[in-house]
């Protein structure tokens, strides 16, 4: 079952003089086990969005479902709520206790679980980030550098095992490895545990990657909602809403504007290389 | 001039951050400083305004050793350092105010300072938010304004400490853009610290730390050449050079030393359509 989102529309300080809408009707479906990438400019209503989605806000109107259960509704928000991982951009903020040991247990404690089935959690869940267990367990997160704190933050999260895991800019800040690496685990623990993953991105060329689905966020309206080769062939739409199109994508719109014959949907760098390779051997209008 | 003598640095915990870093830099130079986390580049920012002291070597900013208390407000007043979290950097509820503050600090008489802020914000196209408040403002423009304020200063160096990491793609262009302006027109010295492969195009020279030691130091197309080497210490090539080296390794086209979308379609135009 889904994650549907109705008619969802969200008002800042509804009914004063300040009042600001900055989501407007918002309807779309998160399948399971599918990557989304939720992309657009700074102010679009990407944060307000996700934190409606594990019910961290409430909609002015409309709706949100979690698998069946109403978010709208107290009673049932909670049963919606553990289904939903989320990770946000600043993950010094979601660390706390003594240890890493103790921060990544902290979840699997609150659902309740045996002693051993925890550490079993923990110790998968720090294997799937790349946190080695002898070195780090028993260390405190204040001690971790940038990416390692991120990855503790990821940890205490996937040991939930959630239904859908939804991220904040999972790799601001990182370096070039960095995203890579923390990428590469996302898709990872997608594949290993089957969840869905809506993830947050400037990057374009991060979402092209990953994502089966991209959503694009205009001025808090669902702008467009397609496959990236659907989304990312809207070079021109794209830049002008300030959002920076994959390098890919960019290249081939400047290589037909130079009278390079190209096929519309290209968007990596291995289908920009292909079309060139095909475009040498002569086929001239591939 | 800013020199760095065989500077050595160990925090607390015990871990070397640099172990005998040496390097020059001229006045009115812009160096890009890269490396992936760890490698001790922000380290080496934090010493080039005595925020952090060498725990052995020295940092001589235009003849003042970074470790004389007495020269520590003049250091400051030469080298200012924008870091990469603006919220952090905000210090007052007015963007005028904000921007003041580091030059009040400093003693400047209040008619210069008024003078000082409206440039400082019209440097960085901000000077129609001087009333506003910053938490109201977009990280870009929270950067902005924390350039600003370095600005009021009137530094000679400014040094930028991952100061796009948490920006979206347009702020973080702005940024460049301004900085490459103050650069150009100010003739201010730049030393700009990233992960973002693409700022470091078209600078004088590229210094590459891994493990707390400059590892390599060139000028951007020198750097750039060496893709392989940079992904093996967990860095990465701008794009465009990404896009070159795999169409070269196909034999499909050699795009020479293009570095920018610009100058490689150019060449592919060159070696591809003949025009």
């Amino acid at each position: 079952m889904p994650i549907v989102v109705e008619h969802l529309t969200h008002v800042y300080q509804s009914g004063s003089i300040n009042a600001y809408t900055a989501l407007k009707d918002i309807n779309m479906t998160i399948e399971d086990g599918e990557f989304v990438g939720l992309i657009g400019h700074t102010g679009s209503g990407k944060s307000t969005l996700i934190q409606q989605l594990n019910g961290l806000m409430q909609p002015t109107s409309g709706r949100v479902t979690v698998d069946g259960f109403d978010m709208n509704d107290k009673k049932q928000r909670a049963g919606g709520r553990a289904l939903v991982g989320m990770v946000f951009q600043y993950p010094d903020y979601q660390l706390f206790d003594e240890t890493v040991y103790r921060d990544i247990s902290f979840g699997p404690k609150n659902l309740k679980l045996d002693e051993a089935e925890i550490d079993r959690r923990v110790r998968e869940a720090m294997d799937l980030v790349g946190l080695d267990f002898e070195e780090f367990a028993e260390k405190s997160p204040f001690e971790l550098s940038g990416g390692e704190k991120r990855r503790c933050a990821l940890a205490g999260i996937i040991a939930m095992y959630p239904k859908y895991l939804v991220l904040d800019e999972p790799m601001a800040g990182l370096d070039p490895s960095g995203r890579r690496a923390v990428l590469e685990m996302i898709d990872g623990f997608r594949k290993r545990l089957g969840c869905a993953v809506v993830m947050v991105s400037h990057s374009m060329d991060d979402i092209a990657k990953a994502a089966d689905k991209v959503i694009v966020l205009r001025g808090g309206e669902i702008f467009k909602c397609g496959t990236p080769a659907e989304i990312f062939s809207l070079s021109d739409e794209l830049n002008e809403m300030g959002l920076e199109p994959p390098f890919a994508a960019r290249m081939a719109s400047e290589l037909r504007r130079r009278g390079f014959a190209l096929p519309g949907s290209i968007y990596t760098n291995e289908a920009l290389v292909e079309a060139l390779e095909s475009f040498k051997r002569g086929d001239k209008n591939v | 001039m800013l020199s760095i003598n065989n500077v050595s640095f160990t925090y607390e915990s015990g871990s070397p951050a640099l172990s005998n870093v040496s390097l020059r830099i001229d006045d009115g130079e812009f160096v890009c400083i890269v490396g992936h986390n760890g490698s001790g580049k922000s380290t080496l920012a934090k010493m080039l305004n005595g925020l952090l002291l060498p725990t052995e070597g020295t940092v001589i900013v235009n003849g003042m050793d970074t470790a004389d208390e007495d020269r520590l407000l003049d250091i400051r007043r030469h080298v200012g350092i924008v870091f990469q979290n603006p919220d952090n950097q905000i210090v007052t509820t007015v963007v005028r105010e904000d921007v003041a503050f580091g030059p009040e600090n400093l003693g400047i008489p209040t008619e210069e300072m008024i003078v000082r802020v409206d440039e400082a914000l019209a440097a960085v196209g901000m000077e129609s938010y001087a009333e506003s408040a910053p938490h109201m403002l977009s990280g870009g423009q929270k950067q902005r304004i924390a350039i600003a304020g370095m600005l009021a200063m009137e530094p000679n160096v400014l040094v930028l400490d991952e100061a796009t990491a948490m920006l979206d793609p347009l702020g973080r262009r702005d940024i460049i853009r301004i900085v490459r302006e103050l650069h150009e027109k100010k003739g201010i010295t730049v030393i700009m610290i990233t992960q973002y492969m693409e700022e470091a195009i078209g600078v004088d020279r590229v210094i590459v730390m891994n493990g707390g030691q400059v590892w390599m130091e060139g000028t951007p197309a020198e750097i750039f050449a060496r893709g392989d080497e940079l992904r093996s210490i967990g860095l990465d090539v701008p794009a465009a050079v990404e896009l070159r080296e795999q169409l070269k390794e196909k034999g499909i086209a050699d795009a020479g030393d293009a570095m920018t979308l610009e100058e490689l379609s150019k060449e592919l135009c060159r070696s591809l359509l003949n025009t």
